[in-house]
C-alpha cells in the first residue's frame, strides 16, 4: 500500500512554494512603489477628536489636489489614516503598523505633542521621515534627522507675542493666563525672556486643559484693572477656553486680550460670541493671504466640512505638501533621500505661512501673523517675516 | 470686598451645577448601590437636547423642560435595559456597563452633533446688577435659585410623599421594605426618572451659565459627581446639595488663592481623600452601625 505524504512533508512543500513565489514576486517587482503611501495619525475619537478630524481633512485635501494634478512623479498618492486616540502607546503602535505592515514611505503627524513625541522615535529609528503638522514640543525633532516640523515652535510664538504686546499695543502691565502644558509654559517663558523688564507681569495663573471657569482669576484681574494696574491680558489656551474671554468681558474687563494659535479656530469666535471682537491671536494661518493655494484650500475645506478651516487643518495640509514636494524632488523613495529633500526645502509658500527653510533640528522657519477678530472674522493685523526674528 | 463677593457668587453658581448632577446620582446610589457613571452621559444628552430645542424655539423654558424630559427618559431606559438585568450580579458588573455606556454616549453625541464644542448663548435673565459694590450677572443668581428650588422639591418628594418614604425605606433595607408591600421596581423607576431629569436640568444650566456645551463635558463631572455624593454622604438629598455647593466654593476660593499650586480639578480629589480618611460616611452622613 502506498503511504500518504505525512502532514510534515505537506507543510514543508507549502512553505517552499510560498518562499519561491515570494522571491519571484520581489525579483520581478518594478522598482519603487505602485502608489505612494503616506501614513497619517491624529486623535480621531475622544476629547481631541475635533482637532484630529480637522487635521485629517486638511491632509486629505492636500492628497486630493496632488492626485488631481497627476500625483507625485506620475504615481498616485494614498493617505493611510490611523486614530491615535491621543494616547502615546497607541501612537507608537499605529506608527509601527504603518511602517512595517502598510509600508508607508513617510508619515505625517496631525496630532498633539505627547503622542507625536512618543511616535517620533519609532519613525526616526526606522529611518522613515515624519513631518509634524502643529505639535509644538521641541524634543519631537531634536536630534532626529528623520523628523521635521512645519508648525511654529512655542518659543517663537512667545517671542512674537512679546514684541506685539510691547511694540504694537504699547503695554506695560500684563496679566498672564496660561495652559499648564509644555506648549503654554515654554511660550510664556519665551514671552518673559523677550520682554525682560520692559513689562510687569501683574498677575499670573496656570490652568489645566479641561477648564471652563476662569472667574477665580478674572475676578482678581478685574480688581487690578479697576486700580489702573492692567494694560493687556496674554491668554495662552485653546479654543474651548474662549469661554474665559466671554467671562472676562462679562465681568467688564476692557483690556485687550492677546491669544495664540490655540485660539485659531472658528469655534473660538462661536464660543466667545460678541466678546471675541477685538481679540488678537498670534498664529501662522493668514486667511487674508490672496494666494491661489490659500483660496483653494479654504474653498475645499468649507465644502467638505461646512465650517471654516483652522490652523490645525492648514498645518496638516502644509505637512503633506512639503512632504510631496520633497518626494518629487528626491525622485527616490528611500527615507534618506526624502529626508535630505525635506531638509533642503526653500521658500515653500504654504497655506499656514511661508516656510523660508528648515533649521538643522528640522524646524520650519516661517512667517507668523497676528490676526484680530473683526465683525466675527479673523483678519490680518500684522505679518512678521524677518527670518532672523522667526528662528526658533 | 467686591472681589470676595464675585468669587462667592461664582462658587455658588458652579457649586449649584455640581449639586444638580449629584442629586440624581445620589438617588440612584441610595437605592441600587450602583455607581452610575453613565449619569454624566445623561447630563450631556440633556445639554444637547436643550441646545436643539433652544435653537428651534428660542424659548429658554421649553429648552429646560425638554432637557429634563429627554434625560428622564434616557435614565429610565438605561435602568430598564442595562441595570435591571444585572441586579443579581456583583456591583462591579453594572459599574463596568455604566462606564462603557458613558463612553458610547459621548462618542454618539460627538458623531451626531460634531466633535467641536458648540456655542450655546441663552438669552434669559442675563443682565448686570450691583451687589454690595460688585457687578454681578443675574444669570449666576438664576442658576443658584433654580437648583435650590429643585433640591427643595426633590427633598419634599423623597420625604413627604408616600412614594418618597417608600423609596427611603427601600434604600435602607430593600428586603424588609418588600415584605411590607413596597413595590421596589416602581420605586427604582421613580428615582431614575427624577434623578435623570435633574441631570438634564444641570445640563441646561451648564449651557446657560457658560454659553458653551461639548460632547465631552461629562468627563469632569463624572468623577466630581462622585466626590460630591461622598462629601454629602451617599443617598442623602440635602447632603448632595450641600456637598455640591461646598465643592464649588472650595474650588473657587482655592484656585483664586493658589493658582500655581494645583489645578482646580485637584481640589475635588483632595477633599475626597481627606474625607475618606476622617469621615468616610460623609460630612452629612451618619456612621452606619456594622
Amino acid at each position: 500500500m502506498q503511504r500518504a505524504l505525512s502532514p510534515q512533508i505537506i507543510g514543508l512543500i507549502v512553505v517552499i512554494i510560498i518562499i519561491v513565489a515570494a522571491a519571484a514576486y520581489f525579483a520581478t517587482r518594478p522598482t519603487g512603489p505602485e502608489t505612494i503611501k503616506i501614513g497619517f495619525f491624529a486623535p480621531l475619537t475622544g476629547p481631541a477628536s475635533a482637532d484630529g478630524i480637522a487635521a485629517r481633512t486638511g491632509a486629505e485635501i492636500a492628497v486630493e489636489i496632488l492626485n488631481e494634478n497627476g500625483g507625485i512623479n506620475g504615481k498616485k498618492v494614498e493617505l493611510v489614516v490611523y486614530d491615535d486616540q491621543l494616547n502615546p502607546d497607541q501612537a507608537i503602535a499605529v506608527s509601527q503598523r504603518m511602517i512595517q505592515q502598510d509600508k508607508v514611505i513617510a508619515g505625517v503627524s496631525g496630532s498633539y505633542s505627547g503622542t507625536t513625541l512618543a511616535a517620533s522615535n519609532v519613525w526616526n529609528d526606522a529611518g522613515v521621515p515624519l513631518v509634524v503638522a502643529y505639535a509644538v514640543h521641541p524634543d519631537i525633532t531634536k536630534g532626529k534627522p528623520y523628523v521635521f516640523r512645519v508648525g511654529m515652535l512655542a518659543v517663537t510664538e512667545g517671542r512674537i507675542a512679546a514684541k506685539f504686546v510691547m511694540e504694537e499695543l504699547g503695554a506695560k502691565n500684563v496679566a498672564i493666563l496660561n495652559i499648564d502644558n509644555p506648549f503654554g509654559n515654554s511660550l510664556v517663558d519665551s514671552f518673559k525672556k523677550t520682554a525682560g523688564d520692559r513689562v510687569n507681569v501683574v498677575f499670573e495663573a496656570k490652568f489645566p486643559f479641561p477648564t471652563d471657569d476662569f472667574t477665580p482669576f478674572l475676578n482678581q484681574i478685574k480688581t487690578l484693572e479697576d486700580q489702573g494696574k492692567l494694560d493687556v491680558i496674554l491668554f495662552v489656551g485653546y479654543y474651548p477656553h474662549a469661554v474665559g474671554v466671554k467671562q472676562a468681558r462679562e465681568l467688564g474687563i476692557k483690556a485687550p486680550i492677546v491669544g495664540v494659535e490655540g485660539f485659531d479656530s472658528p469655534k473660538f469666535i462661536e464660543i466667545a460670541g460678541p466678546a471675541s471682537e477685538g481679540v488678537y491671536i498670534v498664529t501662522d494661518f493668514d486667511r487674508d493671504k490672496q494666494t491661489d493655494m490659500v483660496k483653494e484650500f479654504i474653498k475645499r475645506y468649507e465644502a467638505k466640512r461646512n465650517i471654516a478651516p483652522d490652523m490645525v487643518a492648514a498645518s496638516s495640509f502644509d505637512a503633506v505638501m512639503v512632504l510631496a514636494k520633497a518626494i518629487e524632488k528626491a525622485g527616490k523613495y528611500d527615507g534618506k533621500s526624502i529626508a535630505d529633500a525635506i531638509q533642503s526645502t526653500k521658500d515653500y509658500d504654504g497655506v499656514a505661512g511661508k516656510i523660508f527653510f528648515f533649521t538643522e533640528d528640522g524646524n520650519a522657519v516661517k512667517e507668523i501673523t497676528v490676526q484680530v477678530i473683526k465683525d466675527g472674522k479673523f483678519t490680518r493685523y500684522k505679518t512678521y517675516d524677518d527670518p532672523e526674528l522667526l528662528k526658533p | 470686598m467686591a472681589e470676595i463677593i464675585l468669587q462667592v457668587v461664582d462658587g455658588l453658581a458652579i457649586g449649584s451645577i455640581y449639586a444638580g448632577i449629584a442629586l440624581g446620582l445620589t438617588l440612584v446610589y441610595g437605592l441600587l448601590r450602583i455607581l452610575h457613571i453613565a449619569h454624566a452621559g445623561v447630563y450631556v444628552v440633556g445639554a444637547y437636547t436643550a441646545y436643539m430645542v433652544y435653537s428651534a424655539t428660542g424659548s429658554p423654558l421649553a429648552s429646560m423642560a425638554a432637557a429634563m424630559a429627554s434625560s428622564a427618559l434616557l435614565g429610565f431606559l438605561i435602568n430598564r435595559l442595562f441595570y435591571k438585568p444585572l441586579l443579581d450580579q456583583p456591583r462591579y458588573v453594572p459599574l463596568m456597563v455604566s462606564i462603557a455606556l458613558f463612553i458610547v454616549m459621548e462618542e454618539l453625541v460627538a458623531n451626531v452633533f460634531g466633535h467641536y464644542p458648540k456655542g450655546f448663548h441663552v438669552e434669559f435673565l442675563s443682565r448686570d446688577i450691583s451687589l454690595a459694590g460688585a457687578t454681578v450677572n443675574t444669570r449666576k443668581i438664576v442658576v443658584f435659585v433654580i437648583v435650590l428650588a429643585a433640591t427643595l422639591l426633590t427633598w419634599a418628594l423623597t420625604t413627604k410623599t408616600r412614594l418618597g418614604v417608600a423609596s427611603q425605606a427601600a434604600a435602607q433595607d430593600a428586603e424588609t421594605a418588600m415584605t411590607l408591600g413596597v413595590r421596589i421596581p416602581l420605586i427604582i423607576d421613580f428615582n431614575f426618572l427624577l434623578g435623570s431629569a435633574l441631570a438634564g436640568l444641570a445640563g441646561f444650566l451648564y449651557g446657560y451659565y457658560y454659553g458653551v456645551i461639548s460632547p465631552f463635558m461629562g468627563g469632569v463631572v463624572a468623577y466630581k459627581g462622585l466626590v460630591v455624593i461622598v462629601l454629602g454622604g451617599f443617598g442623602s438629598v440635602m447632603g448632595a446639595y450641600l456637598g455640591g455647593i461646598i465643592l464649588g466654593l472650595v474650588e473657587q476660593v482655592m484656585t483664586a488663592l493658589y493658582p500655581h499650586v494645583l489645578p482646580r480639578e485637584a481640589y475635588a480629589f483632595i477633599a475626597l481623600i481627606a474625607l475618606l480618611l476622617f469621615r468616610p460616611y460623609g460630612i452629612f452622613g451618619r456612621r452606619e452601625m456594622a
